[in-house]
């Protein structure tokens, strides 16, 4: 069992960061020389032109974000085994996609849609129900953007091994990504985000197959299960426990439908069948990742065992300061994975930043604007709208009392209000705006109702998931009963 | 038609196997230093992942 210690990574771990961080600006700035003319669909989607391969580890890196690199071995350290959950939900991820891609990729390219407005207003006609939608997943949105925030500034300041001051190193990260958000489009930040997905699989490699053996590897983990306490930790049961794990699935799944980065990357494949060849890795990587942070979590468990509440969520940098005092693969190692938490912290940022620009120039001010407006406009306003939310987000940075956690946990229980007319409308052609506003505004109601009296899990299930639950059923009857034939007409054009 | 009753077909049989209550979760076996239920679950996800990509072969085009 090894005490709590500290250690003083080298200015070489500082160094290697800034040459990393040149690198990829570099890449955006290539993707910049090889964009082809100056329009919306290059910018928000680069021509459809980007591989598989490319776009399949550019979604993971986006998705995987600072969070799931530091809190998801700290919450397997807290809660135990019950936290396998994780793979479960990243591979729900996948099933999500799936729903909607199978659908919006040939509506996308027969429609020629961007953005979620573009197919919210063509597909219900109503401009107040889109702005409505658009608003529900800017909140899903922008609450990630916030998460990456508040741990860009953390990370920065302990990656550089307290060279470089915690403002000073949010400031740098939130700069490298918008720069190469506003040079390189969307094959900027797909590019890079790939280079930083491959770094981050590679740095999880290294702790799971260098790191934890250092320290003691499998004969470590085996002493937890010959302490009798441990027995709810290590094998956790019952019918909440159950529910808990299913809930968990359905709000992920559908909830990750909520981002706008998830819209941004689904669309811009060519064509399903060329979408579905990311999962030939896709399942490896979204099952093994989230297993090995459980897996970190708990040798962690067993290495260090006394870290309460908050601590437990510095339990990689501790594993990496241990491994790291012990040999030098542990150092090159540790390094590495410092790089990795970085690139899933920058990634996701850059992501949502990219979408949030993209989206809100051409779906809400555009609309609210009333007007047609050229190419070239709509980039310029997606570019404002890209530094003014990195403005905000350094001056939530500078804020750290800033209290989001209420918030955090609400960001995928509201959104996810949205995910029934996404989803619905795809699928069901006499699904209409009434049924939809009605599921939405049910959905919402029940989800705050049952968050702000504290029954934000009833019986293992989450709030939001019996909102959106209620949500479906209602939009479903309602439109059933509403229904149409010259909606269901104009309604079968756009979907079949 | 037919495309939708894959989607729907492979979200049904995930979200009932994905959840392990089928699983036999105790500490006892270990493998590698973990309770042998934890590797076990994983795997499953893998298999459960590449059904899901087999689903998707299914999916015809216009």
């Amino acid at each position: 069992m090894e005490t709590v210690t500290t250690f003083k990574w080298g200015i070489d771990l500082p160094i290697f960061i800034v040459v990393y961080l040149l690198v990829l600006i570099f890449i955006g700035y290539f993707s910049y020389r090889r964009r082809v003319g100056v329009t919306v669909k290059d910018f928000f989607t680069a021509n459809r032109s980007l591989g598989y391969i490319v776009l399949g580890v550019a979604l993971f890196a986006t998705i995987a974000s600072g969070n799931t690199f530091l809190g998801y071995s700290g919450n397997a350290y807290r809660t135990g085994l019950s936290f396998l959950v994780a793979p479960a939900f990243y591979l729900s991820i996948l099933v999500g996609l799936f729903i909607m891609a199978a659908k919006i990729i040939p509506i996308a390219s027969k429609r020629n849609y961007i953005t979620p407005g573009d197919y919210f207003i063509d597909r219900y006609g109503s401009k107040a129900l889109s702005i409505i939608l658009i608003l529900l997943m800017f909140w899903a949105t922008f609450v990630q953007f916030f998460e990456q925030d508040i741990a860009i500034g953390y990370i920065g300041e302990v990656t550089s091994g307290g060279y470089i001051p915690y403002y000073i190193a949010a400031a740098i990260f939130l700069a490298v990504s918008l720069i190469i958000i506003l040079t390189g489009g969307f094959r900027g930040s797909a590019l890079t985000n790939f280079i930083m997905g491959i770094v981050m699989i590679i740095g999880l490699l290294g702790v799971v197959f260098v790191v934890l053996p250092i320290l003691g590897g499998t004969k470590e983990l085996a002493t937890l299960a010959s302490d009798p306490k441990m027995t709810s930790y290590l094998a956790p049961k019952g019918v909440v426990f159950l529910n808990g794990w299913l809930s968990n699935l359905i709000l992920i799944m559908f909830g990750v439908l909520s981002y706008y980065q998830i819209w941004t990357f689904v669309i811009a494949n060519k064509d399903f069948q060329s979408f579905r060849k990311q999962y030939i890795f896709s399942p490896l990587v979204y099952v093994l990742v989230p297993t090995f942070f459980v897996i970190i979590g708990i040798f962690g468990k067993a290495l260090i065992p006394n870290l309460s509440g908050t601590d437990a969520d510095k339990i990689v940098p501790l594993i990496l300061n241990n491994a790291a005092q012990k040999s030098l693969s542990g150092y090159i190692m540790g390094e590495f994975m410092y790089l990795a938490v970085i690139s899933a912290t920058l990634s996701t940022a850059a992501a949502v930043m990219f979408s949030i620009g993209s989206i809100l120039s051409k779906d809400l001010f555009a609309r609210l604007a009333n007007r047609t407006m050229e190419d070239k406009e709509v980039i310029n306003i997606s570019k404002i709208i890209m530094v003014v939310i990195g403005i905000l987000g350094y001056i939530i940075v500078m804020t750290p009392k800033f209290t989001l956690w209420r918030w955090v946990e609400l960001k995928f229980e509201i959104g996810l209000q949205a995910v029934p007319a996404l989803v619905l409308g795809m699928y069901f052609a006499w699904v209409n705006k009434k049924g939809i506003w009605t599921g939405i505004i049910s959905g919402l109601i029940v989800t705050l109702l049952l968050t702000f009296t504290g029954h934000a899990k009833v019986l293992g299930f989450h709030a939001g998931v019996i909102g959106v639950v209620i949500n479906f059923v209602l939009a479903l009857i309602v439109s059933y009963l509403t229904k149409q034939p010259e909606e269901i007409e104009s309604a079968s054009k756009i979907i079949s | 038609m037919k495309n939708d009753l894959i989607v729907f077909i492979t979200v049904i049989i995930f979200l009932v196997l994905a959840t392990p209550w089928y699983i036999p979760i105790s500490v006892e076996p270990l493998l590698f230093g973990l309770p042998l239920w934890s590797i076990i679950v994983p795997i499953i996800l893998l298999v459960l992942g590449y059904f899901v990509y087999f689903m998707m072969g299914k999916i015809k085009e216009d």
